[in-house]
Order: C-alpha cells, then structure tokens, then sequence
C-alpha cells in the first residue's frame, strides 16, 4: 500500500468519523464512487473502531497483571504455626504477609526478611536481640510485636494485624480536620513517649507507618528502621544482599521528606529526630502539605502553630526535647479547640444535611426541559441553581413535631420557609438575591406557608391550629380564625382572597383573607371520593385548582364553581403547576415536570427530572417544594452542598480545564497574579464555611481560615498580599483580614453591629467596597483602610446591591441592582455608578451573572 | 547493579543508534520492571489504578543518574523509555514463543512471568503490525509506542510529538482500530 493510499483511507475514515451514523453509508458511497476496496478499507476500519483493543490498556497494566498471577511464593505455604494467607505488601525489608496463627486462632501479619539477609549471623543475633526490646513495647497505639522466628531458612518477624488504611492513603483525599488531627497526634505522640522512655526510637515516623484503624492511629514499624540500617552495614559484605536492603533512590526520595536534618547528616537518631519527623506529619494532616526544616505554614489556633513549628527546628536542641512535652501541649490545644457546646448539636436528626436549593428556571428552559432526561439536565445557562444556607443558629424544620414548609413568592424573588430557632419554629423570609434570610417576629409555630398572589403577606397555620397571616414588609400578623379538626395540610390563596384550606377529612375547606369561618369549599361525597384532600394550589385562571389525596396518592383537578372533581394521576407527593404548561410531582426523591394542559386536566408528553435528591417530609412523606408562578422552584434538599467544580473557561466561553477534584466550593476569587484561588468550602463536619486557598497548577488545596464560625466572600488585595472576608465570630458578619502568604492572625478590620461582608477593592487598596443589609436590602458602601476607617453606604435606593467591583481607573463601581420593578429571573441589569459621585447609570443591555457559582 | 552512569550512557548509545547497547541494557531494565510492577501490584487493589507513567518512569529513575543525562527534553526521555519498554516485551514474547516452540521446557523463567502467555502471541504480532504502520505513516506509529508501551498520556504523547493533543487522538482513534484488524486477520491467518 502506498502512502497516498494510505492518506486517502486516513482522510475518508476521519471524514466519516466525523458525519452522524445515519449519513455515513451515504457519505462513503459518495466518496468511494468507483473505488470499492477503498469502501471495504474504511467500513473495516470503522467497524474496528468500536471493538476493544489490545493497545486500549497500556503494556504497563498487563504486564503488572502477570507479575500479580503469579502466586506469590509464601501463600498457602506454613512458618511453624503460622499459615500465610495472602500477601500485603512489600517493603524495604521485604515481603509483608496476612496469616493465621493457628495456635491461637488469630490473623496476624508476618514480615519475611530476605534471605541473603537471614543468612548472615551476626546480623540475626542483633535482629533478635533488638526484636526483643520492641515486643516489650505495650501501648494501644504501637503495633504490637508478637514474635520472631525462623523456620526452614526463613527469618520472620509476627506483628499484630491491623484492619485499616494508612495515613498515607488517607492522605491523598486531603488533609485531615482539626479535631481528628489532633486526636491521632495525640495518639501517636502518646505512643512516641511510650517507646522514647524504653529507649526505643521509630527513626522512620511517617504517614506510611501510621495504620489508621477503627480505633484510632497505630503506628507500625517500630526500630524496623534501625535493623534496616544494621542489615545495610551486613549488605556491604554481601553482594547477594544488594538488591534487597539498599535504600533505593525513589525510596528514599518518600523518606527523605521526613527526616530530620541530623539523620540526612548521618548522625545518630534520637528521640528528637523522631519529633522532627511526627512534625512534618502532623503538618501534613492539617494542611496535606509536607513542611521542612523550620519552614511551614501557618497554622491555627496559634498554639498549634507553636507546637509544631517547635518539632521543626533543624536545631534538635531547638526542638521539644521528649514526646511527653510534646503530647502534654497537644492535649491542651486540643481542649482549647474543643467546640462550645452551642456550636453542635441542633435539632435535625444527626447526620441529615439539608440546605434549601432554589431553582430558578426560566420560561426558556421550561420550554427545552421536554427534551431532556434526567440524564441530560439542561446546560446552556438556561438552568439556575442556586443554595440557600440556613441561616445562622436556625435549622430547617421539616419533620419532627413541626409541619415542613417553604414557599417561593408568585413573581419568585422571595423565599418563605420554616426553621426553628432556639427551639421555636418561626417564619423565615429571604430575598433571593440578598445573603441573608430574616427572621418574622410574632410567627412562632408557623408551618406551612403560603403567599398572597401579590407577594407581599404571607399566610402560615400554627402548632395552635390558627390561620395566620403575616405583611412581610411591615411585618404585622393577623389572626383570620381557629381551624377545625384535621385541617391545616397546605393552603392555597386566590386572586379574589380566598384561601382554600387542605383537610385530612373534611375535604378542602374555604376562608377569606380578611378572616371569618371555614366552611367547606364544596358538598363532597365521602362515599365516592377520598375525603383527605391536601395542599390545593390554585391554576392560572384563580377558578381551578389542584389538590393531593393522601393515602391513596393521587392528584386531583377541581374548580371553586364545581363539586366534581377529576382525577390527574397517581402521585406519592403534593403536585404544582409550572407555568406555562407543566406539573411537577415527585418521583421517589426526584422532582419531575411533565406537560400538563390543565384547562382539559390532561398531561401529555414524557416526564422529566428537575431535581434529585430532594428531601421529604418524615411524617407524611411528602416531598418538600414550591414553584412560582414565573417558574421559580424552590425545594429542601437532603443531599447537603452540591460539588462544585472549579474549571477554566476562556473570555467566549470555552472550556480550558479544570482546577483540582469537586469540592462543596464556592465564591472563588483569583488572586491578582492568577497563581491560586481563594475558596469557600463548607466543613463537613459542623457545616460552617472556612476560606481555603488552592494552587491553580497542582489543585492543591490548603486551609487559610480556622475558626469553627462562618468565614466567607474572600477578596484578594490588588498586590495579592492579604485576603480579606467575612466572618461572623463575633455573631454577625464583619470583615477581617490576613496576610495571603497565611503568616500572622485574622485581623478585624471594621466592627460593626450590622452584617459586612467585603466585595472587592479600590485599585490602590484604600478601601474596601463592602456589603451590608440596611432596611432589610443589601447596599454597597466602602470602608477606607486608612484613618478612622469609617464605611460610607452610596446612595440608598430602594434595591438590592448584590456586588460591588471597581473599574481598574478608579472611578466606577459595577454592581447588580436587584430592583423590585425591573427584576427577571436569570438576568439583572447591570449598572454601573461614579464611585465620586456616588450616582448609578445603567449600562443598558449588559447582564449581571453576579458570582453566582453553580455546582455541577 | 552495575553503576547509574553506565546505564545512562548505555540508554544513550542505544538511543543514538548503538543498538549493542541494548543487550546490556535489557536485563537491567526488566529486572526492575518486575520488582516495581509488584510492588505496585501489592500497593494498588487492581491492575487498572496502576499508574503506568509512574511505573516506567521510576524503573528508568531508578537506572538512570537523571541529573547526568542531557536528554534534549523530558518529552526525549519518556520517546526513549517508550522504545526500551517495547523492546523488552516483545523480547520476552519472542523468548517465550521459542521456548513454546522448542517444546521442551514447560518452566517459565523468572523474568518470563512479566509477558503473560496468552498476551505474549498478540503482543508479537503487534510488534510486526506496528512494524508495518510505522512504515506507512511514521507518527501513528510512533503514538501508538508512546502510548501502549510508554503509557503516556494523550497530553505526554502530545508534548512528545510537538503535535496538538486533538491530532494525537485522531491518529490513536485510526491506529487503533486498524491494528485491531490486523491483529484479527493475523489470528484468522494462523
């Protein structure tokens, strides 16, 4: 075959690669017109194209694959009473194996010498001699060292088998939180003291070493190190010993990073160079970065900085001189750390994580959601998807005594939701686009709300069993009157004030917003007809209304001017209607939306998932959403932060890359010389955020901000040298800052009662543009760094400024008004104001994606 | 274990055209291919975490002084490596065929373990298939070597080739599936 032959193949091959599968029979008949072995050629080789491959796994992998099959020499055989299991690893001084002490019926780990090493007496006499001082060893955090023997030849070492991972593995998921750093480090310094005092020391301390197990860290391979250094002194007279005893180069490179500059040096181990070496590992839990000879990060609380960058002194004499100081001053770090009891604990059932997610969908994407699967949710920017954190010392009730609830606003800009603070379920209203959700005096007990068609007052029942209203904005409440028995599941207000009320047995019921008796909305036959009939919602036209009936999960479609009622389908959860023609209804936790023309009752078209994973109600089971008339839908969810991926897209829109693995992230800030980024991430444990600083290169991720409160909105300096955010240790939000380079303590910058949070710079760092909630909207202002330091709000107008960035010159502020007349889901204007002047002009058709960060 | 710098400059000679240098190589090569590969095999669950890259890189790490060698990139070095893993492969395949071949011998030698048998037949006539790509269209060839024998990735392969990953997975996508079809006409031949 001649080259060009081969070019000719190559290019119709990847030509009809490249056409859909349906035109590509079509295309290679064109192409090939005459020439039927060039059509045989490329149809073979497409045909090949799916097959797999011998090149698809690389050599590498096969050839492991056959070293592994080969049984490995030990298994199945017997060492005495010992009968090898299986292998488990293989290590500098050899072969690791699980076996079965049959005497005593139990799984231990053996560890076999090489034999050039067994060989030589002298070395087996020092072996066993040093072999005897470990097995004195006794402590719950020291690998036990059970025996040493010697069977046909082979020299063998049994220690206690331990199940778990090593801190090595752990590792490589990343560091380790507070709290459980210090509790393995203690563990391990415990252990430390324990050896140092029968004057024995590990000499090889690292992750590698510690087993972490179900009851805590354990560490394996005590004085191993030093019978490994006496058998290096035997390999030198023996050639046969080389391959095995060396330290190898790669080995050692992993080594080398944990041991302390006297041991590189050659010179005698004690127990200090093991502390050098428990430094840099306690380093490395905290933060999964190896530190050095007196140089590490930062750590806090400021005394565990002091603790650690003691252990690395290059100076041993520098160092803390026994593992008893050591272990006594992490003890009271640890205590010292130790949360407040307010700060866990809660009321939600211990491990449930729940957010709200609001989804804000627009009309757009409503319309493209029928030909999407929940396998293909919708991209293009159409979808917004945005968490609402629960707000501080409250939690999201939505089981238990109380009655879940939430409500989006029928223009869907507000959120009303349930959570109980301080023991009390109150009303919570936030603004969408604001950080704060506020609490409505005078609600307490409130469950179940619902809105007024014009948003502005919100209905909500009480524990009481009362019907209650609340005008969000003057926040007055207003008793409309006492319910019957089994009323209150979900209500429902019409255009002309009516409230329709669900029942579990009286049918819907019907009330007027300025009050008076509930009397049934229609004549029911309880003979033909479920008589629980709950969470109506009203249809467009005000007249028609849906309901669910539980037990028998069914949706049903009724008019206030009719008595029929007409069954929708069967649905395990409260249905509501999504303009402009869909149903939305649970699927085991997924909502789903189908076409629904509910004029004729009548769904249409395949359903398709909106949102998975969302939480329902543990009495009655009913998932827990709401959907607006403009397409806002807003639901709990039960699957705690979304992962966030942070990834590289150039100024059209490509996608470049990505930057380190998922991570509840959010609010991520570049630094000015692109080098990392400054992160939110949300604390698995206590659920709070802390500012983490990731290397955009490596993805690397490294802690800045330790404080148990929330510490958000991270804003570099414009030189990159301090990062400034907001935290609410004090119990409201202000702004503080530290150097980038994580030296040094957090800084309060301003104090103040009201919330602060900052949000960019002026170009020449002096000041701050913050943010800070004045009559319940979010403003701008800036707080200069210089001087007094007092903030300075612009001009208030009755909106919402969400950010505030500032043009290179100086002289502009963009921002994201969030104005109640001009609001539309998805898109804001962008305005931009003189910061002299203070004044705002709109920049027209500009849009406003704010920092909005959306999990994928 | 004969000195870091005699390796290098054997790797050297070879890569320069010394094709000598190989015999002296090979052993050292496959010698710690199979002490890393069980290592790897007893750190790692299965085969497929294994980190091909690393493996490689660590035998020739481990042979090779690395500050002495002046490759003229690292892009050189890992093209180098790639051709040696070949070689050492097909050279154990072939050995293991002749030995099927003479019929006598049953034992597999220590260092025959690292081509298992059933793979060891497709990976010679892999060897010959790439013989002839590569004498048609050099550069398939060559990211065929690079990421079958090398286990570079599409970017490392890239990098090596100063061609654009794209270019790197159009051609892998064809010599892929035209070497599985030699591979097919090779065993319907047989």
């Amino acid at each position: 075959m001649t080259r060009e032959r081969w070019q000719l193949i190559s290019a119709v091959y990847h030509e009809a690669l490249a056409r859909r599968l349906d035109s590509r029979g079509l295309y290679l008949r064109e192409a090939c017109a005459g020439d039927d072995e060039l059509r045989r050629e490329v149809e073979a080789l497409l045909a090949a194209d799916g097959q797999s491959a011998i090149v698809d796994a690389p050599a590498v992998a096969a050839v492991a694959r056959g070293v592994a099959s080969e049984s490995p020499s030990f298994v199945g055989r017997s060492l005495g009473v010992y009968k090898i299991v299986k292998l488990l690893g293989v290590g500098g001084m050899g072969e690791v194996y699980q076996a079965r002490d049959t005497r005593l019926d139990r799984l231990v780990a053996i560890k076999i010498l090489p034999p050039a090493l067994a060989a030589d007496s002298q070395f087996r006499e020092r072996f066993a001699r040093e072999a005897r001082s470990i097995s004195r060893l006794d402590h719950p955090h020291i690998c036990t060292l059970y025996d040493v023997g010697e069977h046909e030849g082979t020299s063998f070492i049994v220690m206690q088998y331990l199940e778990g991972e090593t801190l090595e593995k752990r590792l490589e998921k990343g560091p380790l939180p507070l709290q459980q750093a210090l509790r393995y480090a203690i563990e391990i310094a415990g252990a430390l003291d324990k050896a140092h005092r029968a004057g024995i020391v590990h000499r090889d301390l690292k992750p590698g070493n510690i087993m972490l197990t179900k009851s805590g860290a354990t560490l394996l391979d005590f004085g191993l190190a030093k019978m490994a250094a006496v058998s290096s002194i035997a390999s030198a007279t023996s050639e046969a010993a080389l391959p095995a005893t060396t330290i190898t180069k790669g080995v050692l490179l992993g080594t080398l990073a944990y041991m302390a500059p006297e041991q590189i040096d050659g010179r005698d181990a004690d127990a200090r160079t093991d502390i050098f070496a428990f430094g840099i590992t306690l380093h490395e839990m905290l933060t999964g970065q190896r530190a050095s000879a007196d140089k590490h990060q930062a750590l806090t609380p400021p005394a565990l900085d002091h603790t650690v960058g003691r252990c690395l002194a290059g100076d041993p004499d520098d160092r803390w001189q026994t593992a008893a100081d050591l272990l006594r001053e992490l003890e009271w770090v640890e205590t010292e750390d130790r949360p407040q009891p307010s700060d866990v604990g809660g009321w939600l059932t211990p491990g449930r994580i729940v957010s709200v997610a609001v989804v804000a969908v627009t009309l757009a994407a409503a319309a493209a959601f029928g030909m999407r699967d929940l396998r293909a949710p919708a991209r293009d920017g159409l979808l917004m998807r945005l968490t609402i954190p629960t707000p501080p010392h409250a939690s999201l009730a939505f089981g238990g005594a109380g009655q879940p609830g939430l409500a989006i606003s029928p223009d869907g800009t507000r959120l009303a939701f349930v959570a109980q603070r301080d023991g009390t379920m109150l009303l919570f209203v936030r603004a969408l686009d604001s950080l704060e959700s506020h609490p409505i005096e005078g609600t307490e007990g409130a469950a179940l709300p619902f809105w007024s068609p014009e948003g502005r007052t919100v209905g909500f029942f009480t524990e009481a069993k009362t019907l209650k209203t609340v005008d969000v904005v003057s926040g007055h409440v207003r008793v409309l009157g006492s319910m019957p028995s089994g009323a209150g599941f979900g209500a429902a207000w019409g255009a002309d004030g009516t409230i329709v009320i669900g029942s579990t047995s009286s049918g819907l019921l019907k009330t007027t917003s300025a009050g008076g008796p509930m009397t049934p909305l229609r004549q029911i036959e309880t003979t033909t007809r479920d008589s629980s009939e709950r969470f109506p919602v009203f249809l467009p036209d005000g007249r028609h209304l849906m309901y669910w009936s539980f037990p028998s999960n069914t949706a049903w479609l009724t008019s206030v001017d009719a008595p029929d009622a007409h069954q929708i389908m069967g649905s395990d959860s409260p249905i509501k209607y999504l303009a402009p023609g869909y149903l939305l209804f649970g699927r085991q936790d997924a909502l789903m939306a189908q076409p629904f023309d509910w004029r004729r009752g009548a769904l249409s078209g395949t359903a398709i998932g909106i949102a998975e994973q969302v939480a329902r109600h543990v009495n009655n089971n009913a998932l827990i959403f709401d959907a607006s008339a403009n397409g806002t839908i807003a639901y709990v969810n039960d699957a705690g932060t979304p992962l966030a991926q942070l990834t590289w897209f150039d100024s059209r829109g490509k996608r470049l890359g990505t930057v380190g693995s998922p991570a509840p992230y959010r609010n991520p800030t570049l630094s000015p010389d692109g080098k990392r980024v400054a992160i939110e991430i949300t604390n698995s444990v206590n659920r709070t955020q802390d500012i983490w600083l990731l290397d955009v290169d490596t993805g690397e991720p490294s802690r800045f901000t330790f404080d148990p409160a929330n510490d958000i909105q991270p804003v570099w300096s414009p030189n990159g040298d301090r990062i400034l955010f907001g935290s609410d240790r004090s119990g409201v939000f202000n702004v503080y800052q530290r150097p980038s380079n994580g030296a040094g303590r957090d800084e309060l910058v301003a104090k103040s009662s009201a919330y602060m949070s900052p949000s960019g710079f002026t170009p020449d760092a002096s000041a701050v543009i913050y943010r800070t909630v004045v009559a319940g909207l979010m403003q701008v202002g800036t707080l200069p760094l210089v001087g007094a330091r007092t903030p300075r709000l612009f001009d208030r107008k009755p909106a919402s400024y969400s950010q505030g960035r500032v043009s290179p010159d100086g002289k502009w502020l963009a921002s994201c008004p969030t104005n109640q007349a001009s609001r539309r889901s998805g898109s804001k204007a962008f305005q931009r104001r003189a910061v002299e002047s203070g004044r705002f002009r709109g920049t027209g058709a500009a849009r406003c994606a704010g920092n909005v960060m959306g999990g994928s | 274990m004969p000195p870091t710098h005699q390796v290098t400059a054997l790797l050297r000679a070879w890569s320069d055209g010394d094709e000598a240098a190989i015999n002296a190589l090979m052993p050292l090569v496959y010698g710690e291919l199979r002490r890393l590969a069980r290592l790897y095999m007893s750190r790692e669950r299965h085969a497929l975490t294994l980190q091909p890259t690393a493996l490689v890189n660590e035998a020739y790490l481990r042979l090779v002084d690395i500050q002495r060698v002046r490759w003229r990139d690292r892009a050189h070095f890992l093209a180098v490596s790639a051709r040696v893993m070949r070689r050492v492969l097909v050279d154990v395949a072939r050995a293991r065929a002749s030995l099927k071949r003479a019929g006598g011998i049953q034992r597999v030698s220590f260092d025959e373990a690292l081509v298992p048998a059933a793979w060891s037949t497709d990976l010679l006539a892999l060897d010959d298939a790439l013989n002839t790509l590569a004498e048609r269209d050099a550069r398939k060839g060559q990211v065929i070597e690079l990421r079958f024998f090398g286990g570079l990735t599409v970017e490392e392969t890239a990098e090596a080739l100063h061609v654009a990953p794209r270019t790197v997975m159009r051609d892998w996508r064809l010599a892929r599936a035209w070497l599985s079809r030699e591979l097919k006409k090779t065993i319907d031949d047989a």
